[in-house]
């Protein structure tokens, strides 16, 4: 194996562990032994917390904001800096635009978590048959395929974003598939080398000496025994997407209807008044972190969990 | 921020401690400060200018774009000026001039004993170098894009060499009648053209710079590059302040020009600092870093003032509009544009987005034009009213695609994404579904709206150039313009009239009954004369805002 | 070794390639096109085939590429159509820049990471290694110019310690020889530059060295934690090895083989954070002006840039390949 496989690192986020896919270890589940780990784990249970009142929060949001979003009524409370605080009528104040922020922070969520699901979705879908088709039928098509992937991996992914948001024009869709086109390349290199690992191990040449066909191998068992990393992965990509589509956001490409709370462009949108009204950054700063926080210790105590090199 | 210094170096080695001590070992006992010639006593007065981005070159006959401007007119003059703070023209390096009367010859009488920052003297053989060489400019620098006000004021060049160049031209020659006579010929007489002349791309250069410096456009691939060293390297105007550096994204320097024929500048130097985020520029006028920036935004007034920093306004010349694409059946619909026009809380959006200088315009020209109608009452907001007209209107798809322009912020329009909000929840309001368009400014809303017409709602708006009525609603409503999509004969036929009218008080009368028939046709809702907010530090005196944003910066002085 | 090197470089032919076939085909399917670009509001259909005629535009599609490749082999990409300058200046000019930020940047990620990450992992499971897992998370799930915002404010305009803007005093005026204003500093024997150029890079790389320092934190804590439960350092444990011994020579040493890795990957990731940092700090370099580039469609500009970054790309990964080799005896680099 070339060194260059060694780590399925992706620019943008969190590496999984280096070692993983150089030692060719035996195959593993989702056994009960992890699930017991990782529910002792705090940073696991904080995590899973943050995750449940982010989606709950999406999904109830029409019954927990007392406000439509888009309702601009307090529109002439507002003067140019001058933005009524928390209240007992509006938790977080009222907007520039006079409308009620803790309702457009409630229904935020959506768009963010909608983002996140449908780009890791797009992006993980494209990298797992893109990663199965070099891992399993390996030689020139394996070498085509990872040059293409290369390729995608060398231009910086916020970059790629910009440029396929570019390309596209400004539309949610077209954030979700930018954010979607970074990831494949990451999916893809980590499916391949997890399966390449496999390949070697005791059980593959013991089922190939059975005579077992070579699809059937690759499908049967080195597939699902190499989703663990995936799973993992797919995890800290949903929050990485949280945070890139605010970083489109601040670079003026996101979802075309402004009036659609989005935490991105609310955080972007509020930079305009930092000065005279920090908190309106602060919370759609405060979302986007928490959220993304609960992914990632999430998907950080899985992969502790799922490897036996932590095990004391 | 002086006082911390000391503190200030500290937290920042032990921030950066591994950078720190392989760069800057020897340098801990230093105490000469962070710049070499900004010491704290005897200090020369440095006024920094935060922009928004670097000017394109400072090859003055080359731009249209206001950072460019900006820097131009510090360096280099006109024949004629504008007195500071108005639109009125005064003699600049003409001291007087006469029009024949058939208003095809203007002779300048110029200005004597001035002399180019290269040492050239000015003459009139160097004011017609520089017309014959805007008239002689030849394939690419006929482009839209980069002779952009040549070609409004005077017309086409002697050779079209583009399909787009304009095919005849204003300009007839210019005549060195004695050494300090220049004498313009025309070939066809413009009631504008002595306002044009004001505008800094008709500045007088140095016509050994010119040469020496080169003024090539080259094709390059995909692009056009100013290859020209004149505007980068050479730059010799006669103005008060003369170029020394320019390092790209970084800072250009101009200095106290010493042989100034007119009032000594006060300042030593003025340094143009690109800083592309308008939150940056604020945070660096609050850490002292700038001096002033422009398009400060109106929630950050108190902030400003509050730090000791002054926000000063530039008188209201512009207008900001709904349009409509009059050719879609919708807004054939008489009723429909009634609608819209008392659905619009226009008074809110100002008090809540926009500075206090701010008025609710009815007319697509500012209340300062002279041809403004002041019998215009304007549109009521009325929801009631706008909800009835719709019901009258017998229209039944309400739906609507409301264009606004994504990142980019426009005197009129300091931020486009909160007046498309404001007004698409209005309409809404009143019952319309609002499908909300977003581009980029350049090149695709203007290409989209103005070129394509693409647009059904959209927002724009003008500031004007110079100050004629024709430069406001001409622009818009003398010829079929793609973006509003109506022909009326009654508008065009009062603006053609009265550009072609000579008598002043005849001209004045036709433009207000033309702003008269515009406000009852309704081809859009005219919603702001805003007032552009520049911020400039409390030590600064004497920032004399203009209404066409061309600030002369020999006025300022720095105290302390 | 030699071969190695040899290799990797011949590798960059097919992804350059592939990359400037996909850079070609993607600026031809943007709405609009060169000539939109180059005329803005001011074009007519007229003045739009005129200049595509001009431009070879016109001309089929394969020809128009084989010229791009030919001119891009000159390194000659055009002109901006931001500042109509030559692309290979801007290049020159800007690199240096983001490369000065993102080293800065490294160094902050590597100094502070490696030490909290193997401090992590030697106090695994208590409250140190939680803080230190969850703080560097939280590194990366801020938005990264929403952090330099509040570095700039609390830094810059409250406390006034640092400026906010820039990479050196304007009114300095200093010399720049190679455009690492640091080095320039060094170079031209004016420390007081240099000095300037640091104070001016602490906070956009305290901004950027957000997410690698999470990312360098963990590896270096996993990696540790591995290293620590091989037989050799138990071995070295019972022998009796002082702790400082094992540490830096068995410990270190070996946990670094992946941390190294990471650090080459970093690249991608702080030219992607660039693009925010530079905004907010008005940082003359790389990332926003590719990113501004794309809006505009400064196309000359984003097929140079990319196919340079991609070259550096390469290159890094392999100098980090090489490094790995040296590290570690049992990875040979044939």
């Amino acid at each position: 194996m070339s060194v260059n496989e060694v780590v399925a690192g992706e620019p943008g986020g969190p590496a999984p562990a280096a070692t993983e896919s150089v030692s060719s270890r035996p195959p593993r589940s989702l056994g009960r032994e992890a699930v017991r780990r990782l529910f002792r784990n705090p940073m696991a249970i904080v995590g899973m917390v943050l995750i449940s009142l982010f989606v709950l929060v999406a999904i109830f949001a029409p019954l927990i904001a007392p406000y439509s979003p888009t309702d601009n009524s307090w529109l002439d409370q507002v003067r140019p800096g001058q933005y009524p605080g928390p209240s007992a009528e509006h938790w977080l104040g009222i907007d520039p635009l006079g409308r009620d922020v803790f309702s457009r922070i409630i229904y935020g969520a959506r768009q963010s978590l909608l983002i996140g699901v449908v780009s890791l979705a797009l992006g993980a879908t494209a990298g797992i048959a893109l990663g199965v088709l070099a891992g399993a039928f390996g030689g020139w098509v394996d070498t085509v395929v990872m040059r293409f992937v290369d390729i995608m991996l060398s231009v910086p992914g916020l970059l790629f974003a910009i440029a396929v948001a570019a390309m596209l024009g400004q539309s949610l869709t077209s954030v979700m598939i930018a954010i979607a086109v970074v990831n494949v390349p990451i999916f893809a290199r980590l499916l391949r080398g997890e399966m390449l690992g496999q390949r070697g191990a005791d059980y593959v040449l013991a089922a190939r000496s059975l005579g077992i066909s070579r699809s059937a191998i690759v499908f049967r068992h080195v597939l699902p025994n190499s989703f663990t990393p995936v799973l993992v992965q797919g995890t800290l990509t949903l929050a990485l997407a949280i945070v890139e589509a605010a970083g489109l956001a601040f670079l003026g490409l996101s979802g075309s209807d402004p009036s659609a709370p989005e935490w991105g462009r609310m955080l972007t949108d509020a930079q305009e008044t930092l000065t005279s009204a920090p908190m309106l950054a602060v919370y759609p700063g405060l979302a986007i972190v928490l959220a993304a926080l609960g992914f990632t210790l999430v998907g950080e105590s899985l992969r502790e969990a799922l490897d036996p090199k932590f095990r004391r | 921020m002086r006082v911390h210094r000391k503190a200030g170096r500290l937290v920042a080695l032990t921030a950066a401690a591994g950078l720190l001590v392989a760069a800057c070992g020897g340098d801990d006992a230093g105490d000469s400060g962070d710049s070499g010639t900004g010491n704290d006593s005897g200090d020369p007065k440095t006024f920094i200018f935060g922009s928004s981005e670097d000017p394109k070159t400072l090859d003055a006959a080359y731009v249209s774009d206001g950072e460019s401007l900006r820097v131009i007119y510090q360096v280099y003059e006109t024949l004629v000026a504008l007195e500071p703070g108005t639109t009125e023209v005064v003699p600049g390096l003409a001291e007087e001039w006469e029009i024949s009367d058939d208003g095809l010859t203007y002779t300048f009488h110029l200005r004597e004993g001035v002399t180019f920052h290269d040492g050239e003297p000015f003459n009139a053989e160097a004011v017609c170098f520089n017309f014959d060489r805007w008239y002689n400019f030849t394939g690419p620098q006929q482009s839209g894009d980069v002779s952009y006000y040549w070609q409004t004021v005077f017309g086409g060049f002697a050779t079209a060499d583009l399909e787009s160049s304009p095919a005849t031209s204003r300009y007839g020659s210019c005549e060195a009648t004695d050494e300090f006579t220049a004498t313009l010929n025309l070939t066809e007489p413009s009631s504008a053209l002595l306002a044009g002349l004001v505008l800094p791309p008709f500045s007088i250069a140095s016509p050994t710079a010119i040469e020496e410096g080169g003024t090539d456009i080259e094709q390059a691939g995909d692009s056009l590059s100013y290859t020209g060293g004149f505007g980068s390297e050479v730059v010799a105007g006669t103005g008060p302040f003369k170029f020394v550096s320019w390092e790209r994204g970084e800072s250009l320097t101009l200095e106290r020009n010493d042989d100034y024929w007119g009032d000594a500048p006060a300042l030593d130097e003025i340094i143009f600092r690109p800083i592309p985020d308008a939150t940056a520029r604020l945070q660096a006028l609050q850490a002292g870093e700038i001096d002033a920036y422009e398009g400060v935004n109106a929630a950050d007034i108190g902030a400003i003032e509050s730090n000791g920093d002054q926000v000063v306004e530039r008188p209201a010349f512009n207008v900001g509009y709904v349009g409509f694409n009059n050719k879609l059946p919708i807004f054939q619909n008489e009723k429909i544009r009634q609608a819209i026009a008392h659905a619009l809380n226009r008074q809110g959006l100002l008090d809540a987005a926009y500075p206090e200088g701010a008025v609710v315009a009815n007319q697509f020209l500012p209340p300062e034009q002279w041809g403004y109608n002041d019998g215009i009452e304007g549109y009521e907001y009325d929801p009631e009213l706008a909800k009835q007209l719709i019901a009258d209107s017998g229209e039944t798809n309400l739906t609507l695609e409301f264009w606004y322009p994504a990142d980019v912020s426009r005197p009129y329009m300091p931020d486009p994404q909160a007046v498309y909000e404001s007004f698409a929840a209005d309409l809404q309001a009143v019952g319309f579904t609002i499908v909300p368009k977003t581009v980029p400014w350049t090149p695709d809303y203007l290409q989209n709206i103005q070129g394509d017409g693409l647009g059904q709602l959209f927002l724009l708006g003008w500031t004007g150039d110079y100050a004629d009525p024709d430069n406001f609603v001409g622009t818009f409503f003398r010829q079929d313009r793609p973006e509003f999509g109506f022909s009326d004969p009654t508008i065009q036929g009062l603006l053609n009239e009265a550009l072609a009218e000579t008598d002043q008080a005849a001209r004045e009368a036709l433009y207000q009954e033309a702003n008269q028939a515009i406000y009852d046709y309704i081809p859009g809702v005219p919603f702001v004369h805003n007032q552009p907010l520049l911020a400039v530090a409390g030590r600064v005196t004497g920032y004399t805002p203009s209404p066409v944003s061309l600030e002369d910066f020999d006025l300022i002085d720095i105290e302390g | 070794m030699l071969r190695f090197i040899v290799r990797r470089l011949a590798l960059l032919v097919p992804i350059l390639l592939g990359l400037s076939v996909l850079l070609f085909a993607w600026v031809r399917a943007l709405p609009g096109g060169p000539a939109y670009a180059l005329l803005g509001e001011r074009a007519t259909p007229e003045a739009v085939a005129a200049i595509e005629s001009q431009l070879g535009l016109d001309r089929p599609l394969w020809e128009q590429y084989l010229q791009f490749l030919g001119r891009a082999v000159r390194l000659d990409f055009g002109a901006s159509l931001q500042t109509g300058q030559p692309v290979i200046e801007e290049m020159l000019r800007r690199f240096p820049a983001t490369i000065e930020l993102a080293l800065a940047a490294l160094l902050i990620a590597v100094c502070v990471g490696i030490p909290l990450g193997y401090l992590a992992a030697r106090r695994y499971g208590t409250w140190i290694d939680s803080l230190a897992v969850t703080g560097s998370l939280l590194g990366v799930t801020i938005p990264i110019f929403f952090l330099a915002y509040i570095l700039k404010y609390v830094f810059a305009v409250e406390l006034g310690w640092l400026p906010t803007a820039g990479r050196s005093d304007p009114r300095a005026r200093a010399d720049h020889p190679t455009g690492f204003y640091v080095l320039d500093g060094i170079i031209t024997g004016n420390l007081d530059a240099s000095w300037d150029a640091i104070q001016h890079l602490i906070l956009p790389a305290l901004a950027l060295s957000s997410i690698p320092l999470a990312v360098i934190v963990r590896i270096t804590r996993a990696s540790v934690l591995n290293v620590v439960n091989e037989d050799y350092v138990r071995t070295a444990e019972a022998k009796g090895l002082l702790p400082g011994t094992i540490t830096w020579r068995h410990v270190l040493k070996n946990a670094m083989l992946p941390v190294t890795t990471v650090i080459g990957l970093q690249l991608g990731v702080l030219l992607a954070g660039a693009v925010l940092t530079e905004t907010v700090f008005a940082f003359a370099g790389v990332g926003k002006f590719m990113a501004d580039g794309i809006v505009q469609r400064d196309f000359p500009t984003i097929q140079g840039f990319i196919l340079v970054i991609a070259v550096v790309y390469v290159v890094i990964n392999m100098i980090v390949d090489l490094v790995y080799g040296l590290l570690d005896p049992r990875v040979r680099v044939s």
